[in-house]
């Protein structure tokens, strides 16, 4: 289904803001549930972060820390805006808060949530000639950017470059989308850059190295269950 | 229960894996400490965790076995001290066998369990008995002494309800006669296995709707904090131990950058020294233990607790405890930690920085300063500092 999306030109159709997001999460990721592997590397770290995501619906993520060997076990679940991290020294798992970051300028949101809509309300800012300029604010309270501004692509509804601000449009992050290849059936972005809007040498970069649709049991997402 | 016996924290530990066929995991650490007063003794510890895990059956099926050894290089700087450490010591861990499906997980051998919300120093996380050969430079996790038990999990939808069985009673490991003091259990159980046992049962539940996750508990068990009093004519102190049941509430909930965490406890036959530390009493005893937390970056976090007791004889025990470790660039960390009775003046501060030299090495220095006003327990010096370095090396 994704793929037919991808072709389809939509220029002369009339899309409400909510459904460009819909369109541009299904792009990102698929809708069932799936597992990937993850790198991050940041600027200023010498290791790469490895993880395994399962995602399953729009609120359930689980994170197995794979590397660097220091952290591995350090695994976290998200169920909608509640977050918990095991801790193998403490052998049990402790709520946190949902901003804490995984790596560099990665926060945990960046990986475990990766569908906007549901999340946020959208309203289209400005039309371009290839791209639509998304505000998106947000929705439910605890989310990791309390407001997103994204570029997506007209054509393929891609998104292309999403700045990440506070409620009062404060950009604190910038992440760029790209190398999109064929993941889990699709072509997605493989590749997301996070910039800190500040501080522009602190850049963390998020490698999807792969992806697929897999049936997961509710049970994987047991806080109990994090071991 | 004085505020000595809470005495027994100086933190570090560490954990690494490295997947093989079979998991490994270890943790080496060589740890030099020296204390500077009246009873001035200085050692080199050298620690050793490993830890083996295997599965079969396609992870249905998994074997685990780890223990904690080390070996204390112990110089006495006056002649007259015994030794307040011994030598060599081994810990079981996690030795046991566990069937586990997506909804249920079966185990049988000795396991290291936790439980509370709250971190370290006083939480009622009482299911392990815990190291007490010495008083100090050991983490309250790494303390933990793995439990023969035979355990049951079942997890639906949120709830999970978990078993614990322990056929052989958890008595103290204690510190070998430390100066002119003898140290001697008194227990009015028996120690075989079977006769008495501990066991209990745990609930827990996330109500999403609220963002509350809570814990109930019922555990029938030993004391796990060593209770002290002094035997005038035998010059010694009597390490007292009793059965006792307790009801364990622990609950959490998150306001953005902030979590909020409560463990409350309300143990029956609580044992507590009397005042003048000549005898044991045991009482109905309400314990709370509420923390707030808060955490920012990937390794920054402020935590602050306060920890109460209450019943008849001693009204409320109170502490406070505040601990700070943020990272001031990547590989270097620093922590600061204070605990602080509320209703005397005892204390301890301690200030560490830790770097991490290479992936799997890291050094850890730590100045502290404690002064207990009460309690007998390994402080016979009213105020002293303690220097500590840790070198350790993970694989």
């Amino acid at each position: 289904m994704s793929l037919l999306f991808v072709f389809v030109s939509v220029e002369a159709v009339a899309l409400t803001a909510d459904e460009i997001v819909e369109q541009t999460d299904r792009v990102r990721n698929p809708q069932e549930s799936f597992v990937m592997e993850v790198l991050v590397d940041s600027s200023g770290s010498k290791d790469t972060n490895q993880f395994e995501v399962y995602t399953k619906g729009k609120d359930k993520t689980l994170i197995r820390t794979l590397a660097p060997r220091r952290d591995k076990g350090r695994n976290l679940l998200m169920l909608d805006t509640d977050m918990w991290l095991y801790i193998p020294k403490l052998k049990r798992s402790i709520r946190v808060a949902l901003n804490q970051k995984l790596s560099g300028e990665a926060a945990n949101g960046d990986i475990s949530r990766m569908n906007w809509s549901g999340d946020y309300k959208a309203k289209i800012l400005k039309v371009n000639k290839t791209s639509w300029l998304l505000d998106l604010q947000e929705s439910k309270k605890g989310l990791t950017y309390a407001r997103v501004q994204v570029e997506v692509e007209k054509k393929t509804f891609r998104p292309l470059e999403a700045q990440y601000m506070t409620k009062n449009g404060k950009t604190l992050k910038v992440a760029k989308f790209s190398e999109y290849k064929n993941l889990a059936g699709a072509l997605r972005p493989s590749k997301i850059v996070i910039q800190d809007a500040v501080r522009k040498d602190k850049v963390s970069t998020i490698s999807i190295v792969s992806m697929k649709i897999e049936n997961l049991a509710d049970n994987k997402f047991h806080r109990n269950n994090l071991k | 229960m004085k505020f000595s016996t809470f005495a027994f924290v100086v933190c570090f530990s560490f954990y690494s894996g490295l997947a093989l066929a079979l998991e490994f995991q270890a943790n080496l650490g060589l740890d030099s400490a020296y204390k500077t007063k009246v009873e001035e003794w200085s050692f080199a510890r050298t620690t050793l965790e490993p830890q083996v895990e295997e599965s079969f059956m396609g992870d249905s099926l998994k074997a685990k076995v780890s223990f904690l050894g080390w070996y204390n290089g112990v110089e006495r700087l006056d002649s007259s001290q015994n030794s307040p450490v011994r030598e060599w010591a081994f810990f079981p861990k996690d030795n046991y066998l566990s069937l586990e499906t997506k909804e249920y997980e079966l185990s049988l051998g000795t396991r290291v369990f936790s439980h509370g919300e709250t971190f370290g120093w006083l939480k009622p996380d009482w299911i392990n008995g815990r190291i007490y050969d010495d008083s100090f430079f050991m983490d309250e996790d790494l303390a933990k002494i793995g439990v023969l038990s035979a355990y049951f999990k079942v997890l639906f939808g949120q709830k999970s309800v978990e078993l614990f069985f322990m056929p052989c009673a958890q008595v103290f490991s204690i510190p070998q006669p430390w100066g002119s003091f003898s140290f001697e259990k008194t227990q009015n159980f028996s120690t075989a296995c079977f006769e008495t046992t501990e066991f209990g049962m745990r609930f827990s539940d996330f109500w999403e709707q609220m963002g509350v996750e809570i814990k109930l508990m019922y555990l029938h068990h030993l004391s796990r904090v060593p209770v002290l009093s002094y035997d005038v004519a035998g010059n010694r102190y009597l390490i007292h131990q009793n059965e006792m049941d307790t009801f364990f509430l622990s609950a959490n909930k998150a306001f953005g950058d902030w979590v909020l965490r409560g463990d409350f406890t309300y143990s029956l036959e609580f044992p507590f020294a009397s005042e003048s530390s000549l005898a044991v009493e045991t009482e109905q005893t309400l314990g709370a233990h509420i923390g707030v937390d808060r955490s920012w970056g990937e390794e920054n976090i402020f935590l602050f607790q306060t920890h109460t007791y209450y019943n008849k004889s001693f009204k409320t025990l109170l502490l406070a405890s505040a601990h700070l470790e943020y990272s001031i660039f990547d590989p270097l960390l620093t922590e600061l930690t204070l605990l602080r009775g509320m209703n005397n003046d005892s204390y301890w501060y301690e200030a560490a920085l830790a770097y991490r030299i290479f992936d799997l090495w890291k050094l850890k220095t730590s100045v502290s300063h404690l002064e207990i006003k009460e309690g007998p327990f390994g402080l016979q010096s009213p105020k002293e500092w303690r220097y500590y370095a840790q070198l350790s090396y993970q694989y």
